[in-house]
């Protein structure tokens, strides 16, 4: 049985993060150094999908919080057999098992490098923004100068994606 | 990349493999230079045009949409992998996902997936690989993963089923896939003409050997498989920005080999009046092609050792008391398939060049599918030559072509074409009839599909060995009067045909009784019919009537005119030359002359 952080993360990292949102932004920064790309697409990404990280942004950082709960060795004390342990037990040793997870793998430090990538992509992000908002029309000509910024955010995003990425996929046991 | 036709891609993959509006796929397009070609855009306007595109790309699913849910498809799948490495342009590469979601479709419009599209033992992707790869039809396809997975866990079960590399989905765009294609694609050439496997092989091959670039490469190939060109090819795709100096052994004089190779310095034998760079220093920077590498003299072998080994890498001109060093790739070619076991090379030799792993060149009996495009380009190339009418090659003439040995591979067949162009210049339709009969004489013409009722005739081979397949085909053989319209006032087309058969054979006895008779004419028409009768006491006279019999039939006419052995034999025949005793023939009597 999958964990449902996994299937959450699998949902944002791999199926929006880098199928989708990473490709359609590497589709966005090709077009906008292609001399008459087509300008409806271009438009296309800044108002539908890039918006689309204001949304993503909570469920990611949702992720991240709740990392420490849902993934500890602690929750193997919620399914069989572990759950046929009294009650007392569960709680003291499920304590026990967490500290020692804690312990031994770099839990904070997974936690710590993620919150670090989604407060470079959110920053990035809100810059991007208020320049695109000041854009009147939003075309190539006016969003080029934007360029080495979509660059760099994307840049934001692969790191994301990887911080994400190298969280366990599976409840390590201590 | 310089193909002329584009190389086409199959991706399988879940998500861009979705039907338009399908945004992420003309994003994955554009980013890797991608022209879809799928199909399927069908009401929602065409795919998006892409500037200067990499390749061709087909997508793929792998899924199929049923009440709701979305499954997983293996034999749809792999009908379209295997459809398409069928036909040409086959697949130059195949990039597969790994996870596939399934199950109920959500708001989204996407499958919610299951547990088992996650695991990573269970991901459809292996499965479709595995299917691939246990199909010999199929196993050839260069098949690359394309995933944003973690590969660790299936790094050996991909690595056991042939796939040639794996890439991560976000990391990939136009350049890293052109080196893939480059690496691991099966691409044309534009000079080297086929798109047979064997030679899309060979071309993979050698881009990855040229990839080195300082190299030492032994190409072994029949005489006339393109040595040249290959290794020309190898200069290309090496990226080295030196020229390309071939030099050819063969025929050479000894003497003359050491001047070539190495050069000499002003003075260094008589008429040595100025200095003069060796063809291996004119490849400095470049790459240097020995063609029958064999023929270097022992004499000079001890330098030619120097040149050859890449730690060395030396030269040194007629004359000279110092060495230069060199940069360069060293292509070396021979016709000589057993060059390890034949003992004509040292062994010192055989390690430098390479032997132990030598490129193998395809002969062209193994790659008949590319006649068909080696007959286009050089009947185009000798109606230019020759200022020659444009013209078609019938299909049978092509499939002739197909069914003949080459042992002298491409260069015979060019030889074929360009005396066909040249005999028949104002042609615009260029058949069997007009190829060089020596090579079409080795194919006996197909028999034509018979009407016959009788289903229990077997079908015959039409080669000369299978005689007695052909009596009991003409035995059996019957003209049903159901099919009257096919065979109602066709009595002299059969009887021509039966007589041009006979006179064949008639002409096929005479070349085999002119090797034992060479000199006394009566005795060598005599032992003709001899052969052909089996009756060892046939006297001259009625050997005589008997090769009238053959030859008289207007339907050989034309045969007896184009055939001079079989011209000779009806003129004794008729009486019109007395045939010639013990070589003194009289009244203008000619030897048999060899049919050419």
């Amino acid at each position: 049985m999958t964990p449902a952080w996994q299937k959450r993360r699998s949902a944002f990292n791999h199926d929006w993060l880098k199928n989708q949102h990473m490709n359609r932004l590497d589709g966005f920064i090709e077009r906008l150094k292609t001399e008459g790309a087509d300008v409806s697409r271009i438009r296309r990404f800044i108002t539908q999908d890039f918006p689309e990280w204001e949304v993503k942004r909570e469920t990611v950082r949702e992720l991240i919080a709740s990392f420490e709960r849902e993934m500890s060795p602690r929750t193997l004390f919620e399914r069989d057999p572990l759950n046929r342990c009294d009650a007392e037990t569960q709680r003291w040793l499920g304590d026990l098992v967490h500290a020692l997870w804690m312990a031994r793998y770099p839990v904070k430090g997974w936690i710590c490098e993620a919150e670090k990538a989604l407060k470079s992509v959110d920053c990035q992000y809100a810059a991007l923004k208020k320049a695109i908002d000041s854009l009147n029309p939003i075309d190539s000509e006016q969003l080029a100068p934007l360029l080495p910024s979509f660059v760099a955010f994307k840049g934001a995003c692969e790191k994301l994606s990887q911080a994400i990425g190298q969280f366990p996929h599976e409840v390590l046991v201590v | 990349m310089s193909n002329k036709v584009l190389p086409r891609i199959l991706i399988i993959d879940d998500f861009y493999g979705r039907k338009p509006p399908n945004p992420d796929r003309e994003d994955l397009c554009l980013r890797l230079g991608l022209k879809d070609i799928t199909g399927d855009e069908v009401g929602n306007g065409a795919p998006e045009t892409i500037p200067h595109p990499l390749a061709e790309a087909v997508f793929c699913r792998g899924q199929v949409e049923t009440g709701g849910s979305v499954e997983n498809d293996l034999p749809g799948t792999l009908e379209v992998v295997r459809k398409g490495w069928e036909q040409w342009p086959r697949w130059a590469l195949v990039l597969l996902d790994l996870e596939f979601k399934t199950g109920q479709i959500d708001h989204d419009g996407k499958p919610e997936g299951r547990d088992s599209d996650r695991n990573p033992s269970s991901y459809f992707g292996l499965t479709i690989l595995e299917h691939v790869w246990k199909d010999p039809g199929l196993r050839d396809i260069p098949v690359v993963i394309l995933s944003s997975m973690k590969r660790e866990a299936i790094e050996r079960r991909f690595a056991d089923q042939g796939v040639w590399a794996f890439i991560d989905k976000t990391e990939i765009n136009r350049d890293p896939l052109n080196s893939l294609l480059m690496e691991h694609g099966l691409l044309e050439d534009e000079r080297i003409i086929g798109r047979s496997l064997p030679l899309l092989k060979c071309l993979r091959e050698a881009r990855k050997r040229a990839r080195l670039g300082n190299d030492n490469i032994l190409l072994l190939g029949e005489t006339g498989t393109g040595k040249e060109l290959f290794a020309s090819y190898l200069h290309k795709q090496s990226g080295r920005k030196g020229a390309y100096v071939p030099l050819f052994t063969s025929g050479v004089p000894e003497t003359l080999i050491d001047d070539r190779l190495f050069g000499h310095v002003k003075g260094a034998f008589d008429g040595a009046y100025r200095a003069e760079p060796g063809a291996a220093e004119l490849a400095d920077g470049g790459t240097l092609f020995i063609d029958e590498f064999g023929e270097i003299p022992a004499t000079i072998q001890t330098k030619f050792l120097r040149l050859l080994d890449k730690n060395i890498r030396e030269t040194q001109r007629i004359g000279s008391q110092s060495a230069k060093k060199l940069n360069l790739q060293v292509v070396l070619a021979t016709n000589r398939l057993d060059i390890l076991s034949s003992g004509a090379f040292r062994q010192a030799l055989l390690s430098r060049v390479g032997a132990k792993d030598p490129m193998t060149l395809p002969p062209l009996r193994e790659r008949a599918e590319d006649i068909p495009l080696l007959v286009d380009f050089f009947v185009k190339k000798y109606e230019k030559a020759f200022g020659a009418e444009s013209r078609r090659v019938s299909e049978e003439a092509l499939e002739a072509l197909k069914a003949y040995s080459w042992p002298g591979n491409v260069r015979e067949l060019e030889g074929v074409i360009e005396r066909a162009v040249d005999n028949y210049r104002g042609l615009k339709y260029l058949s069997k009839n007009h190829l060089n009969i020596e090579i079409m004489r080795q194919i006996s013409p197909p028999v034509p599909p018979a009407p016959t009722p009788s289903e229990a005739v077997s079908p015959i081979q039409p080669t000369v060995d299978d005689i007695s397949a052909l009596i009991q085909y003409l035995e059996a053989f019957t003209f049903h009067p159901a099919h009257r319209p096919q065979w109602e006032g066709k009595l002299s087309e059969i009887e021509g045909a039966y007589a041009r058969l006979m006179a064949r054979y008639l002409e096929s006895a005479l070349e085999a009784a002119k090797r034992r008779s060479e000199h006394n004419q009566e005795v060598f028409y005599t032992f003709a019919m001899k052969l052909i009768t089996g009756d060892t006491q046939l006297k001259p006279t009625k050997a005589k009537r008997l090769m009238k019999d053959f030859l008289s039939h207007e339907a050989v006419e034309s045969l007896r005119a184009s055939h001079p052995i079989l011209h000779d034999a009806y003129e004794i025949a008729l009486g019109q030359r007395p045939a010639r005793q013990n070589g003194k023939g009289k009244g203008g009597n000619s030897p048999p002359r060899r049919v050419q």
